[in-house]
């Protein structure tokens, strides 16, 4: 019974924050040892998987060399394709301008072990990084989700695959850029609502953020159409997208820090 | 004094194995509760002051390394001791009956410590993640009965 009253005290003076600064500390001592464990059972993992998979890795394989000599032919028409938007430039005189100026901070990503769901994550970096709720958390140009919680030294992210983060998007492969609404479905899929009957969406087509929403940057790419729904008796159509990142498997992300 | 230290030691440790190494190995949804397997142990083996001071320490270490409110975990777990006691007391000290109070323990504990995420639907890991827990308590059990020729 003392232990349930001392246990009761400590509850009280953490929801007061009382006990803040020592979580704080213990995270901060404690965070080289936790994420040497996680790179150890990363690695058991990958290995165990490598042996389970291997068939499955055999034929990965020769898709991805098959993707890679089309994105060979792909880069070398990207190339011609750069040379003469480099002489239309200076026909035009224009000054190349960086279309993305943000600052950045690099995370190393944890799971959540309270959230069964998967639907967020926890990165090592936190207010004393310049870390802000709010802030968008991305790998290369790809979203990964935004800052929902953040203390001293972590923070937790909702990923955008989680049915709580939602975003406004733009199909980037049509020429009428069909507009909608993301929201989280688990796992790597991503459901898009609210397309106008009448707009145009394809599978396959690249779905970027399109920044109406006010809380992600415009321009990140959020996903690509596996499935597009077209209910007659319904109003709106709706896209399921695959994310290009796999949640699961984040090492590293970038949060945006301005 | 050294049975203190060595149960903050081994807390440390269960919480660290918990939170970094099966939460990645088995998935987040798969992962026991070795904190509260190894505090339930001690009921088993009539040792309740350990249990409850091994919960008071494990669950604080829990909520340190995690986003929860601090406190919450330990306080959760220390309810359902004491609860775990008094059943024990005036109903049953049957093994089976003590096993079913470590899963359902479990249960409960993962509910509170999951209030932040309200999507969470994943009944059928919550039972498999709780019948692991309650394995391992098992387990943690035939352990108690031998360390004190050690301690």
């Amino acid at each position: 019974m003392k232990k349930l009253f001392i246990a009761l005290i400590i509850f009280i003076f953490g929801t007061f924050g009382v006990l803040s600064p020592v979580r704080d500390a213990f995270q901060f001592i404690f965070a080289p040892i936790q994420f040497g464990l996680k790179n150890v059972a990363l690695g058991l993992k990958g290995s165990i998987d490598f042996f389970y998979n291997l068939k499955r890795l055999r034929d990965e394989n020769i898709a991805l060399l098959q993707e890679n000599n089309d994105l060979t032919s792909v880069i070398l028409e990207l190339k011609k394709a750069e040379e003469d938007n480099e002489l239309l430039k200076d026909q035009l005189n224009l000054k190349n301008k960086e279309s993305f100026d943000k600052e950045f901070v690099m995370a190393s990503v944890m799971g959540n072990p309270n959230d069964l769901t998967g639907g967020t994550i926890i990165i090592d970096k936190g207010l004393r990084h310049g870390i802000k709720i709010g802030a968008n958390v991305i790998e290369g140009n790809y979203l990964v989700g935004i800052v929902k919680e953040v203390y001293t030294e972590r923070s937790l992210v909702s990923l955008i695959t989680s049915p709580s983060v939602s975003a406004t998007v733009r199909d980037i492969d049509v020429a009428k850029k069909t507009e909608g609404l993301v929201t989280g479905k688990y796992g790597t899929s991503i459901l898009m609502t609210r397309i106008l009957p009448n707009e145009e969406i394809n599978v396959g087509d690249s779905i970027i953020t399109s920044g109406k929403d006010g809380f992600f940057e415009p321009g990140l790419l959020v996903g690509k159409v596996v499935q597009v729904v077209e209910v007659p008796a319904e109003p709106l159509k709706s896209a399921y997208l695959e994310t290009i990142v796999d949640t699961s498997k984040l090492h590293k992300v970038f949060v945006i820090l301005n | 004094m050294k049975k203190i230290l060595y149960l903050i030691f081994i807390n440390m440790i269960l919480v660290l194995v918990q939170n970094s190494f099966f939460s990645e190995l088995l998935d987040v949804t798969f992962n026991p509760n070795l904190v509260l397997a190894f505090g339930f142990a001690f009921l088993f083996s009539n040792q309740e002051e350990d249990g409850s001071f091994s919960l008071l320490i494990g669950g604080l270490f829990l909520d340190l390394l995690s986003f929860n409110m601090l406190g919450v975990s330990s306080l959760t777990f220390l309810v359902l001791y004491e609860l775990s006691i008094l059943i024990r007391k005036y109903v049953s000290k049957g093994f089976v009956i003590q096993l079913l109070l470590v899963f359902i323990s479990s249960i409960v504990y993962i509910l509170v410590s999951s209030f932040n995420y309200p999507q969470f639907a994943n009944y059928f890991g919550i039972v498999v993640v709780s019948a692991l827990t309650t394995l391992i308590s098992l387990f943690f059990h035939f352990i108690h009965r031998h360390e004190n020729k050690f301690i």
